[in-house]
């Protein structure tokens, strides 16, 4: 299930950080010591003389996420060569050796912000007439919106959401360059539950965790989805006894429109959590047992202030280097990961893209991937578990579409395919949109 | 010890035009510049700053995973 470990960590022998007797914590990607840290104490007043380049709501995420060390090892948007190459090989070249790297981190701006980016010069960046930080300009080039969808995507069409999220975007240059930033002031209800790279690592030295599993989510989990985490804990686990811990890390940055809000979802991953649901009926309670471990002690929920790309492949390697970057030392990856189809609702990957992606890649990454099929609860099991392995057994399912209507009814659906608590939550988020 | 510099040749009409872009610019010389443009193409960008984080701020951090009942 784990595969290219341990090709991956010779590669990284004098990286490898023991912060403690027991701690593992995955080295930040691109060859550095600690994860980049571009944020300042505060707003400067001279930035206010500066030239000023408006960005989104997105764009902010992402500056602060190469700001707070997720994206590290880059410091600010990309430069033209670094573009290039994410198009070209799916990865960054950093002192001599290449660091996988799935979808161009970019700074669109318009053509008027384009002429006042000279090389060497410092500009500010505002949003919403707010300035927030600075970008020195090293790089100012043109936005080959049609190149960058083929190559991040791997189709020329542009009937889906990914393709969707640049075409809607009137700007065509990009800067690259440094960032400064003042730190971000994030007031949502969960905020809290929201870490930096630099948080992350330090819950995992305290925790002593000798490994970790992180499972990337952007919808609320039916009891299969979550079973993915679990049984991705488990395989590890199993192979070799370590003290680990295991990571709900949902984005909560930029989603679709249809997505359900991160505040609403943050609820139900709360309960999940600190209620103990978890992976109750679900989990494999002899073997933590046996490996002297406790699964509820293991589980923390950590939220990542990221945007989606729905991109497939190309994503799914980037959601590896968030986690990397947090010092996980597993990822998961499922069956369609961070997949979105096209318009007329045909596949534009294969099931297993996401996963297979990880075998071919012409860059350095240390994070293990563990591969996760399709899951169900059986009825013959009397709880969930994979697909593939149970082809013979009687599946529970409810699509999509009738678990809105269930959940917008006010009912509760069947709980072997939601939890209660999850589904009440959801019920009152349906209900409140009529 | 900070390595040694090379000197490389560039022909003069080329020196000529970049003296021209670094007059409008914040870089202080035409080397400033090539080095600059050249550590771009080949992808040598500087390794991001990394800052020392306080005492305080370690704690801060300590403080917030306890509040979340992770410590």
């Amino acid at each position: 299930m784990t595969r290219r470990a341990d090709a991956r960590n010779e590669t990284y022998p004098h990286k490898k950080m023991s912060v403690s007797s027991t701690a593992n914590i995955s080295p930040v990607h691109g060859g550095l010591d600690q994860p980049v840290n571009r944020l300042v104490e505060g707003v400067d007043a001279e930035w206010s003389k500066l030239a000023v380049i408006d960005v989104n709501e997105i764009d902010r995420t992402t500056l602060y996420r190469i700001a707070d060390g997720t994206l590290s090892p880059l410091n600010g948007p990309m430069t033209e060569s670094d573009y290039k190459n994410v198009l070209r090989k799916a990865a960054i070249e950093r002192n001599g050796k290449w660091w996988a790297w799935g979808i161009p981190t970019i700074l669109p701006v318009s053509n008027d912000e384009a002429e006042k980016c000279k090389i060497g010069d410092t500009l500010a960046l505002a949003y919403e007439g707010q300035i927030f930080g600075t970008i020195k300009v090293r790089s100012v080039y043109e936005w080959d919106k049609a190149n960058f969808i083929q190559s991040c995507y791997g189709t020329d069409r542009t009937d889906h959401p990914g393709a969707g999220l640049w075409l809607g975007d009137d700007r065509t240059m990009l800067v690259g360059g440094e960032i400064s930033l003042a730190p971000f002031k994030d007031e949502r209800e969960f905020a809290h539950r929201v870490l930096s790279p630099l948080e992350t690592r330090k819950l995992i030295e305290e925790k002593g965790w000798e490994q970790s599993i992180g499972f990337q989510t952007r919808n609320p989990l039916h009891r299969a989805h979550e079973y993915a985490l679990v049984y991705g804990a488990e395989v590890i686990l199993r192979e070799n006894g370590r003290k680990t811990g295991v990571i709900l890390n949902p984005l909560v940055g930029q989603l679709k429109g249809d997505d359900v809000p991160a505040a609403t979802r943050m609820k139900t991953y709360v309960t999940l959590v600190e209620d103990h649901f978890l992976g109750m009926g679900d989990k494999d309670e002899e073997l933590w047992k046996e490996k002297g471990q406790n699964f509820d002690e293991a589980v923390a929920l950590i939220g990542l202030d990221m945007r989606m790309y729905y991109g497939g492949p190309r994503e799914a390697i980037m959601h590896a280097i968030y986690r990397q970057n947090c010092g996980f030392t597993h990822f998961i990856i499922g069956r369609k990961h961070a997949d979105a189809p096209f318009a007329d609702g045909t596949a534009i990957w294969g099931d297993f893209d996401a996963q297979e992606v990880f075998d071919k890649l012409e860059g350095e990454l240390a994070i293990k991937t563990v591969n996760v099929g399709f899951a169900a609860f059986f009825e013959e099991l009397g709880r969930v578990g994979l697909v593939k392995e149970n082809k013979d057994k009687t599946s529970v399912n409810i699509s999509g579409t009738k678990m809105r209507e269930i959940l917008g009814a006010g009912e509760l659906p069947d709980e072997r395919v939601m939890r209660p608590s999850t589904a009440k939550i959801l019920g009152e988020y349906y209900q409140s949109k009529k | 010890m900070r390595e040694s510099k090379v000197t490389v040749k560039i022909p003069r009409p080329l020196y000529r035009k970049v003296q021209q872009v670094v007059e409008d610019s914040g870089f202080n010389s035409p080397t400033d510049f090539i080095v600059y443009v050249l550590r771009d193409l080949m992808g040598d960008q500087e390794e991001g700053e990394v800052k020392e984080y306080s005492q305080d701020e370690l704690n801060d951090v300590k403080r917030k995973l306890k509040n979340l009942g992770y410590l």
